[in-house]
C-alpha cells in the first residue's frame, strides 16, 4: 500500500522534501513508516522528539496504516 | 461561531476584533496580540519564519476553542495566526475571547493560547543576526 508524508520544519530539511509516496506492507504501523524512513534518511528524528498524524489528527505510534492515508510527523510545534 | 485563520499576509487586529464586536450577549472582550521581539534568550532576532500544517492546525486550535468555551462559559473565541516571514514587531498571532464576564475571558484567554503553543502545528525558525 502506498502513504503519502507530508513534512514541514526539521524534518524537511533533513529530507528537502515536503511530501513524498512510501510503499509499505499493508496494515503497517506508524511506528513501522518511522523505521523505513529513518533508514532512508538516517538524521530522521527519533519517535521521543516526534508527534505523528493520520489525515490531519493526532495519533499514538502503533497505528496501523490504510492506504492514502496522509501522515505527519510532527517535531516539536512551537506556533504563537 | 469561532473563526480561525491562518494567513500568509499581516493580521489587521481592527478588522479581527469587528467580527466579535457584534454580539449584544457580551460583557467583556480580551484580546492577546504575540509580536516579534528583537531579543529572545540573549540572541539578537532578525526576522522569524512560521510555517504550519495549515488544515490540521486549524482543526486542532478549533478543539482548544470548543474545550475553551465549555470550560470558561465564553461567548465567543476568534484566532487568527501568520506564516510565511515576519519582521520585527509584526504580530505573529491575534486571538479575541467575548464573553459576559471578564475573568471568564481572561482565562479563557491565556488557556487558548498556551494550548496553541502545545498542539497546534505550527514552527517558528528564529533568524538571528549575527
Amino acid at each position: 500500500m502506498k502513504v503519502n508524508v507530508l513534512y514541514f520544519a526539521h524534518l524537511k530539511t533533513i529530507t528537502q522534501k515536503k511530501e513524498e509516496k512510501i510503499d509499505l506492507p499493508n496494515q503497517s504501523t506508524l511506528l513501522e513508516l518511522h523505521q523505513e524512513l529513518k533508514k532512508k534518511y538516517p538524521h530522521f528524528l527519533d519517535t521521543p522528539y516526534l508527534s505523528a498524524a493520520i489525515n490531519e489528527a493526532y495519533t499514538h505510534f502503533n497505528t496501523s496504516l490504510k492506504e492514502g492515508d496522509t501522515v505527519c510527523f510532527i517535531p516539536p510545534v512551537a506556533g504563537g | 461561531m469561532s473563526i480561525v485563520k491562518i494567513w500568509t499576509k499581516p493580521l489587521n487586529p481592527t478588522i479581527h476584533s469587528k467580527k466579535l464586536r457584534k454580539n449584544i450577549m457580551a460583557g467583556a472582550y480580551v484580546s492577546f496580540e504575540g509580536w516579534v521581539r528583537q531579543w529572545n534568550k540573549g540572541k539578537k532576532v532578525k526576522e522569524l519564519h512560521y510555517e504550519a500544517y495549515t488544515p490540521m492546525a486549524i482543526k486542532e486550535i478549533k478543539k482548544i476553542i470548543d474545550k475553551a468555551k465549555k470550560e470558561f462559559s465564553v461567548l465567543d473565541i476568534h484566532v487568527h495566526h501568520r506564516t510565511g516571514t515576519l519582521q520585527l514587531g509584526e504580530i505573529a498571532v491575534w486571538m479575541g475571547v467575548t464573553g459576559e464576564h471578564r475573568k471568564e475571558c481572561f482565562k479563557a484567554c491565556e488557556y487558548v493560547i498556551a494550548e496553541l503553543k502545545k498542539q497546534a502545528p505550527i514552527w517558528k525558525e528564529e533568524r538571528i543576526t549575527l
